[in-house]
């Protein structure tokens, strides 16, 4: 303590040394004072400790390994004091977390169960089957449209601050509006939400809108959307969330430094296109197992549990109550009985069920067997009171559906069936339809092409005017196509027209019908009138011209004279073998049209040609 | 092509939307403003530097954006401020507003768009009330929802202030 003491008057060597070292002497004890006091060491130590610590954290992780043990051995104490203190710090934070955990799997866990009742139990195929053969689209389509879980039909990454879209992709035919604004006005929609709440977090995740649904999943820069015809599965947001990651990954860069160029982000279209998925529900056509599995599994957890309780039962009372063996027994038997009461309720069980199989098997081969007659559309099966009931649809012409039942085993007392009449558009049916109310002759053969029945072969044109004014009127026959039938009736005119003007009389000078021609007349005059009868009954005029002819020798007024004089003969010889005269007309042309040109043959000029003629006078002239 | 975020804010009833409608494609109607508080519209503005996608954000009235802080003022890259020529208390809320605007997210490139240009006669804002802001350096235009005179104009200018400087 002398050093503190103010220097002594007389000692000249202490009053050298205060002006000498004074004020380094008081800096000495202070600084003694700060490292030998402990509370002044404090002190100074905790001012720079935060510092130090800082300083150390920034170089290495030196300190955190050696705090490490120290703040593990502080919890552990912590907690063994008292856990409610941690409790109470880390709740806020693991709460939420939990919630949400737990909400996620029993999200998920909903959703596989009711696809899975969905797909296992359902009995839609008819209803499907008949919607089809009603509305004319293929039974595929329906099924399609129909069972469709979900589709992804369009993915929008949005830059989450700014609203602007990044990336976006769709499926064909998606129906789009412009994507631009789309993903602008979600953005609103979430911070609308965020503002109308005022609440922190994930915000808003999804919107439903009738079929649609709209999943939203966000990072601290993106946010992705994803537009859904139906109800995707839970797990498809872990798909969005990968995304989510791997587009931030990639483009970390791009986003941070965002400007309002989305072109670097053309490079995430095939995560988004990843996204883009159809899942169609799975649709089994028999009955499904679980329907007779179930009971079957219910009646043996039964029995186990019998089992279990029996066992626990007996090791009980061995224990307890080794004595009472007389009371064991009888329990014994007891539970005998109800184990074999069990056994024959299982064993019945597994008869009906067997039994029951049988039966469906025939249902379900019954019901392909009508589904598959042109004509018949079972509509429903129902059991009512131990009776099968087959309700449909059946068209006149249809096979009759009895005989079918009759033919798949099923006993005929168990089975009704009820059928509406109503017009079927199979085709077999169409076209069994259009014979009967267009009695086409044996001869022509009636096909569906389309919507056009189409007849091929040989009738007369009065059939085809008549059909074509009867064929649209027949439902499922849109036109009417005759092009490949061939009318008889003109063939057989054509065929007699050319043997008619093949016959050539030839005459002497004179105009005296040649005696010898006199049989051909005959002959002639037999075909002429099949000519004239066969064009009269199909509606048409079928006219004969009789050609006179002469040689060039001569004057031309007596030439002409004399070769209608030569076609007035023949004309009479005709009439004579019975032909009707009104169908001849006799014409005179002396040598102006000469049959035979060659000099050699002139003198055959002397002579007489025919000319058959009809025309076309259908009785009913068809619309077109 | 570069897209940005543009506000579209101004008093109520000053014409905002009837201004802009005639010059963008819109595929909202007009009740998404008054239920959700905005609507968005799109328009792509040729400039002399290329091509740009504005993304409009149409604000319904700004009464309710002071003192909110609504979510929907994030990311925007530019604000048009509608004021309407007949009416000066307009005027007085686009001031205000930009005030607010600058304060919340700091300077952002903005247009002041006088509307009813039109009516010239029947205005209360002064050519006065305009220089005294155009000397604070700020960009004025004179438009017509009724015309369309100025809209496009606007948009250019704007969309040309917005380009990232190279």
């Amino acid at each position: 303590m002398s050093e503190d003491e103010p220097p002594g008057d007389g000692d000249p060597m202490e009053q050298l040394r205060e002006l000498l070292v004074g004020p380094e002497r008081k800096d000495l004890a202070d600084l003694r004072r700060i490292v030998t006091d402990p509370s002044e060491k404090t002190r100074e130590i905790s001012r720079i400790l935060p510092h130090a610590i800082r300083l150390s954290s920034s170089h290495d992780a030196q300190l955190s390994q050696s705090l490490a043990p120290t703040i593990e051995s502080a919890l552990k104490e912590s907690v063994k004091k008292d856990p409610s203190v941690l409790t109470d710090v880390v709740f806020p934070i693991i709460g939420p977390a939990i919630r949400r955990a737990i909400a996620d799997a029993f999200s998920k866990m909903v959703q596989s169960l009711n696809q899975t009742m969905e797909h296992s139990l359902s009995v839609q195929g008819f209803k499907w089957r008949f919607e089809a053969k009603r509305t004319g689209k293929s039974f595929a389509e329906i099924v399609m449209s129909r069972t469709l879980v979900y589709r992804v039909e369009q993915v929008f990454l949005i830059h989450k601050e700014t609203g602007l879209l990044l990336a976006h992709a769709e499926v064909p035919n998606a129906p789009t509006q412009d994507a631009d604004m789309i993903s602008g006005m979600l953005t609103a929609i979430q911070d609308f939400m965020r503002d109308a709440f005022k609440a922190e977090g994930a915000g808003l995740r999804s919107t439903q809108y009738g079929d649609y649904n709209v999943w939203l999943e966000t990072s601290r820069h993106l946010t992705l959307a994803a537009f859904i015809r139906g109800t995707a599965p839970e797990d498809f947001r872990t798909t969005m969330q990968d995304a989510l990651e791997r587009i931030t990954i990639e483009q970390g860069a791009a986003l941070v430094d965002f400007q309002g160029d989305a072109a670097p982000f053309e490079e995430a279209r095939p995560v988004l296109e990843d996204c883009l998925r159809v899942q169609l529900a799975e649709r089994s056509g028999k009955t499904s197992p679980l329907l007779w599995i179930a009971p079957l599994l219910l009646v043996l957890g039964f029995a186990a549990l019998w089992e279990w309780r029996y066992i626990r039962g007996v090791e009980k009372r061995v224990a307890e109550e080794r004595l009472q063996v007389e009371a064991e027994q009888k329990r014994h038997a007891y539970h005998r009985e109800q184990r074999e009461a069990q056994q024959r309720l299982r064993e019945d069980e597994a008869r009906r069920q067997e039994a029951s199989v049988v039966e469906e098997a025939q249902i379900a081969k019954c019901l392909q067997q009508l589904n598959a007659q042109p004509g018949l559309v079972v509509t429903d099966v129902s059991r009512r009171d131990g009776v099968i009931h087959f309700t449909g649809l059946r068209d006149a012409l249809a096979s009759d559906p009895q005989a079918i039942i009759a033919a798949s085993g099923l006993a005929a007392g168990k089975v009704q069936s009820h059928w509406e009449n109503y017009y079927a558009l199979h085709p077999a049916i169409i076209v069994k339809r259009a014979a009967q109310r267009l009695a086409p002759p044996p001869t022509v053969a009636l096909a569906l092409r389309g919507e056009t029945l189409v007849a091929t072969g040989g009738a007369s044109a009065k059939w085809v005017a008549d059909a074509r004014a009867r064929a649209e009127a027949i439902p499922g026959v849109a036109a009417f196509d005759a092009s490949g039938v061939v009318d008889e009736t003109l063939a057989f005119l054509l065929a007699k027209k050319k043997e008619i003007e093949g016959v050539t009389f030839l005459f002497q000078d004179g105009s005296d019908f040649p005696p010898d021609e006199q049989e051909n007349a005959r002959g002639l005059a037999a075909v002429i009138t099949a000519f004239h009868t066969a064009a009269s009954k199909s509606g048409r005029r079928a006219h004969i011209i009789v050609t006179g002819h002469t040689t060039d020798v001569g004057g031309e007024a007596f030439n002409l004279k004399l070769s209608r004089a030569r076609a007035e003969s023949v004309v009479a010889a005709l009439v004579a073998s019975g032909v009707d005269a009104t169908a001849l007309t006799p014409v005179g042309v002396a040598a102006r049209a000469p049959k035979f040109t060659d000099p050699a043959d002139s003198a055959k000029n002397r002579c007489v040609t025919f000319t058959a003629d009809f025309e076309e006078a259908p009785p009913n002239p068809a619309p077109r | 092509m570069i897209q940005k975020k543009i506000w579209l804010m101004g008093a109520y009833a000053v014409g905002k939307t009837s201004l802009v409608a005639r010059f963008v494609r819109s595929i909202f109607s007009e009740k998404y403003r008054t239920t959700l508080g905005v609507k968005i519209d799109k328009k792509v503005v040729v400039t002399p530097q290329g091509e740009m996608k504005l993304m409009i954000w149409d604000l319904s009235g700004e009464d309710d954006f002071i003192g909110a802080d609504l979510e929907y003022t994030r990311g925007a890259a530019g604000v048009f401020l509608v004021a309407d020529g007949t009416q000066r208390s307009s005027l007085d809320r686009a001031v205000a507003l930009q005030q607010r605007i600058a304060e919340r997210i700091g300077p952002v490139p903005f247009l002041l768009l006088v509307n009813k240009a039109d009516l010239t006669d029947a205005w209360e804002i002064q050519n006065t009330d305009l220089e005294v802001l155009s000397q604070r350096g700020w960009h004025i235009i004179r438009t017509s929802a009724k015309t369309g005179q100025g809209v496009e104009a606007a948009f250019l200018a704007l969309a040309t202030s917005l380009f990232p400087s190279s």
